[in-house]
């Protein structure tokens, strides 16, 4: 990535008068609606904010009005919370399990492409799709999961309208989902990692675990970073999941960010504090993305030098 | 003696393999039920005996072809879209010279910064403005180009073998025609790529569509089964809901698992999108 | 080669500028006669539409029916927001203030002051009062909107308990309920969440849950909690109405259709499906009397002009036949609506067929009131729902869920 230099040119025949204009047509219309509908919004977001508008007449101007009102509202700080825990509980289970299972495909496994497939069922279903059958498995009556815990014995638990239960059954039902994903790139990670490191250390009679976390976790530690950056990005932008099984309930329990931003824009129709509370997100989520740039670099180079 | 760390391994990877394919199972058990099996405590899984009439009324209970026809429609004219816009820039950007180049090309690059949610309401807003809540064109105009495909296929054509152009050159070709006819035809696997992403993205998407449609003869899929779950609020009736999103599903899985390798390849670009 | 033509940039620009405006202008031919908007079923378009036909045949004014039976308020400010306004709009009270007050709607008062054939006095002052936000008149009223106790004189003569009747108390039903609950079969009276249905105990405890300024909620004052928790105590200490296990999901009006509720409270939106589906005998009554009277809520839809419509007069003339007295017959008849038309209301038209106290809705109309609609209504009310959701479960007591409820509805409506 990084903007290359062209590869030196024309150095023989044809002159390159229309080049330029050639080149104008080519990016004419991936330009036109990347600039219209993807860089004016962003812009226009950013505007909004600034103002209390409801779609009806003109928006009004308010200044910093809607930041404010977002920091002095104890709701804003329980959505904030509610985030958090739901990106926390998120990244650390993705990458537990996903670290795991990745260190069993890298042992020369048979039937990679099986189990490949198999994990990636879940990352190429719709969210709404993936939600509407774990609603079915949450299911208070006779939904798998209480069926389950009734063979030991337990009593029906009302999963998703239980304020306890509610936000880490979407966690697990969101690294459920995304867990091949992270899985395929820790793999990738690991593969880069030149097999004379533990080997050497195994011949000096260091035992696997020992490898492991002396060795292979320490160069795995740029990818490590690069996953947990990504995974936090994708449980930030939570939604789809919330819309459809809890609706930001019980008593806002699951009510993330974006769900929230959902509701104060399309539902109640104050854009103005929705952009604020949009921007408020970007400025974290920009930050992450810079750092993931930044280390992907890393990683590529890491790669391609090895 | 069995090697303890591959018996460990495969153990795990099947649990875990198990694990992810479970729901999808449960899935189509569930969609051959009639409601009364599925309401039956202790619940019998396999039914018995299995029907499909949860199917057939799923398409006449509710508007699932047209749900699924908009599916279709508006991710083969997105692809469409993204193929030509992100082929066409991608090439410009890495064999042309132009003036403001690399401006231009940041500014583009820019956009795979910004999360999609900084710019729904603004683009709600333009919609609404423009008259176009509640359309095709709503669903199908912003994402007919994408910085990730420029992105793409601008890494691909870097990589062109200059005596290809050269030679090209000197036979007369113009831009178009070396885009065209030399180009495009070696990159291939870069349309796939984008094909499939671009595909999967579309078929997937939710709150845009949520957000900018609400007529029943707009909904794309994800959106009609959400309204479809939401009809039954009262007392869902899981097996047809099933059904439906098997309908819904069926079509994604397909396509993934025939271009599979594309799709690996283009997750491993992806990882700087997030 | 025509790729040369294009190949300025400038040009290339222009040109597609040129499309994207194109396409954004895609509006559609300009309209002809009278764009009407409406929300309603099925069975109430087929009422609407020969209402329609008629004033074309009359006036031969064409009128464009917009019919957004889901998420009309929503789809309205789409409309609106793209500059496509229909001339005459349908609205209800409770949307109203959010265009009213944005100037979408044209101010009518003066329009009906100097109208020869219809007049203020046409209607129910209540429901004048409902298409009205901040003194000014928006909307003609088609119907009034209030609630009664639907109950089963069936089950009433099983028990041998005696109907009621104008005047009973809470403490009347609180002594009759038990005969006409059988637990786990049968029930005294029903239980629904939402605040319009609750809304009712509170104001005939002499409590609100604003205050009349809309600044203040006034739902942890002793009034309201009285009302509240008397609600409460129906289902979760007294047991006279079932739980929602016990309901298993299904809606009150379908128990009642299903013979297993004695009363419940309701609006005359039922009777069109009651007069068909149920089997046993029913009939109205009004709520019951609390300390503070016998009060119900008196909302409205009523039809409004767009104040940017080039159309006034056309406008007019359709919102005039709308309003007139055949044509709310005509909605009247098939048991819809309580009329907002006094002569309406007092003839055959409406008190006629089930249920045969219908003069019990009029005699309410008196003590009822609008409910009162601030502009966060629709955020206040999803807040109501939400926070009492663990009252009414009997999670927690009444007055402990009220207490951040209140502080986060002061709050919404000072934001406003």
């Amino acid at each position: 990535m990084g903007v290359e230099s062209l590869p030196a040119g024309p150095s023989k025949g044809h002159p390159l008068r229309h080049e330029a204009n050639w080149a104008w047509l080519f990016i004419m219309p991936a330009l036109a609606v990347i600039g219209v509908f993807s860089l004016l919004p962003t812009v226009g977001s950013f505007a909004i904010s600034f103002t209390s508008w409801d779609l009806l007449g003109t928006p009004r101007w308010v200044g910093m009005d809607n930041y404010q009102a977002l920091l002095q509202d104890p709701l804003f700080y329980k959505v904030v919370g509610n985030t958090l825990w739901f990106v926390v509980l998120y990244v650390v289970l993705d990458m537990v399990i996903a670290l795991a299972l990745a260190v069993a495909l890298n042992q020369k496994i048979r039937g990679l492409a099986i189990f490949r497939t198999a994990y990636f069922l879940p990352v190429v279903t719709s969210m709404v799709a993936v939600s509407i059958v774990w609603e079915w498995i949450y299911d208070p009556g006779f939904g798998i999961l209480n069926v389950v815990i009734g063979w030991f014995g337990a009593e029906k638990v009302h999963w998703l309208s239980d304020p306890r239960f509610a936000l880490p059954c979407l966690v697990v039902m969101s690294v459920w989902k995304s867990l091949g994903y992270t899985m395929i790139l820790f793999l990738a990670g690991l593969q880069a990692i030149p097999p004379e490191y533990t080997e050497a250390a195994a011949v000096d009679g260091a035992s696997g675990v020992t490898r492991f976390f002396r060795i292979t976790m320490p160069l795995l530690g740029p990818t490590l970073l690069l996953v947990g950056i990504m995974a936090t990005i994708r449980a930030f932008q939570t939604f789809d999941s919330v819309y459809l099984m809890t609706q930001g309930g019980p008593r806002r329990a699951t009510t993330v960010v974006v769900y929230w931003l959902f509701q104060n824009a399309f539902t109640y129709f104050k854009l103005g504090k929705a952009s604020a509370l949009a921007y408020m997100l970007f400025a974290v989520l920009l930050a992450l993305t810079l750092m993931q740039w930044s280390l992907r670099k890393r990683w590529v180079h890491q790669e391609e030098g090895t | 003696m069995p090697d303890l760390r591959k018996v460990a391994a495969y153990t795990a990877l099947t649990l875990g393999a198990l694990a992810c394919a479970f729901p999808f199972a449960l899935l189509l058990s569930t969609s051959i039920m009639t409601y009364q099996q599925s309401v039956t405590y202790p619940p019998e899984f396999i039914p018995r005996p299995a029907t499909f009439e949860n199917y057939v009324r799923a398409f006449t209970s509710s508007s699932l072809l047209t749900y699924f026809g908009n599916s279709v429609l508006i991710a083969l004219l997105t692809v469409a879209g993204q193929l030509a816009t992100g082929a066409m820039a991608g090439y410009a950007f890495a064999r042309l010279r132009f003036p403001g180049r690399n401006v231009l090309f940041f500014a583009i690059l820019t956009t795979m910064m910004v999360p999609v949610q900084v710019n729904l309401v603004p683009l709600f807003a333009m919609m609404a403005r423009i008259g176009w809540v509640d359309t095709y064109w709503a669903l199908i105009v912003p994402d007919l180009a994408g910085a990730f495909g420029v992105f793409l296929f601008r890494q691909w054509f870097l990589n062109l073998p200059q005596e290809l152009e050269d030679a090209a050159r000197l036979d007369g070709c113009n831009p178009w025609q070396f885009f065209w006819r030399v180009a495009l035809p070696t990159a291939l696997p870069a349309v796939a790529t984008l094909g499939i992403f671009q595909f999967l993205a579309s078929w997937n998407t939710f709150m845009w569509p949520l957000v900018v449609t609400n007529s029943d003869a707009l909904f794309t899929l994800p959106v009609g089964l959400a309204k479809f779950q939401n009809q039954m609020a009262e007392t869902t009736n899981w097996p047809l809901l099933m059904a439906a999103t098997a309908v819904a599903v069926l079509p994604a899985i397909a396509v993934f698992i025939a271009l599979q390798r594309f799709f690996l390849r283009g997750l491993m670009e992806g990882a700087v999108k997030g | 080669m025509a790729a040369r033509m294009l190949l300025s940039p400038r040009k290339s620009l222009l040109a597609l500028s040129a499309a994207l405006a194109v396409l954004a202008g895609c509006a559609g031919p300009a309209r002809q006669g009278l764009a009407f908007s409406t929300w309603g079923s099925i069975d109430e378009m087929d009422i609407l539409k020969p209402i329609l036909a008629e004033f074309t045949r009359r006036t031969e004014i064409p009128v464009e029916l917009q019919h957004f039976p889901k998420d009309y308020a929503h789809k309205l400010r789409m409309v609106v927001a793209a500059a496509r306004v229909p001339d005459v709009m349908f609205i209800s009270n409770e949307a109203l203030p959010g265009f009213a007050d944005r100037g979408v709607f044209r101010d009518l008062g003066p329009l009906l002051e100097e109208d020869p054939d219809l007049g203020a006095s046409d209607f129910y002052p209540q429901v004048m009062k409902a298409m009205s936000w901040k003194g000014k008149l928006y909307g003609i009223p088609r119907d009034l909107s209030n609630l009664v106790v639907f109950y089963n004189k069936d089950l009433f003569d099983a028990a041998g308990v005696r109907y009621p009747e104008a005047g009973w108390t809470f403490a009347d039903l609180l002594r009759i309920a038990p005969r006409l609950t059988r637990p786990g079969e049968q029930w005294a009276i029903g239980f629904q969440p939402q605040p319009l249905v609750w809304t009712p105990y509170v104001w005939s405890h002499g409590g609100d849950i604003m205050d009349e300024s809309m600044s203040r909620c006034t739902l942890a004052d002793p009034p309201a909690l009285q009302g509240l928790n008397f609600y409460v105590d129906l289902r979760n200490k007294h047991h006279y109405a079932p739980t929602d296990k016990e309901s298993g999901n299904a809606r009150m009006t379908q128990l009642f259709a299903q013979g297993k509720l004695a009363m419940f409270v309701y609006g005359r939106w039922a009777v069109p499906g009651y007069r068909k589906k149920l089997t046993f005998d029913w009939d109205v009554a009004p709520f019951p009397r609390g300390p503070a009277g016998s009060i119900v809520d008196t909302d409205s839809s009523g039809w409004g002009i767009a104040k940017d419509s080039p159309k006034q007069e056309e406008a007019w003339k359709l919102v005039k036949f709308l309003a007139s007295r055949w044509s709310i017959e005509q909605f009247t008849k098939s048991g819809l609506i309580v009329p907002s038309r006094p002569d309406v209301a007092n003839s055959p038209a409406f008190l006629a067929g089930k249920p045969a106290s219908s003069q019990v809705f009029l005699d309410v109309i008196e003590t009822g009131r609008p409910q009162r609609v601030p502009m966060a209504y629709d955020e206040i009310t999803w807040e109501l729902i939400d926070n009492l959701a663990p009252a009414w479960t009997g999670e927690e007591p009444v007055d402990k869920a009220v207490k951040p409820l209140c502080e986060r509805i002061t709050a919404l409506l000072r934001e406003s």
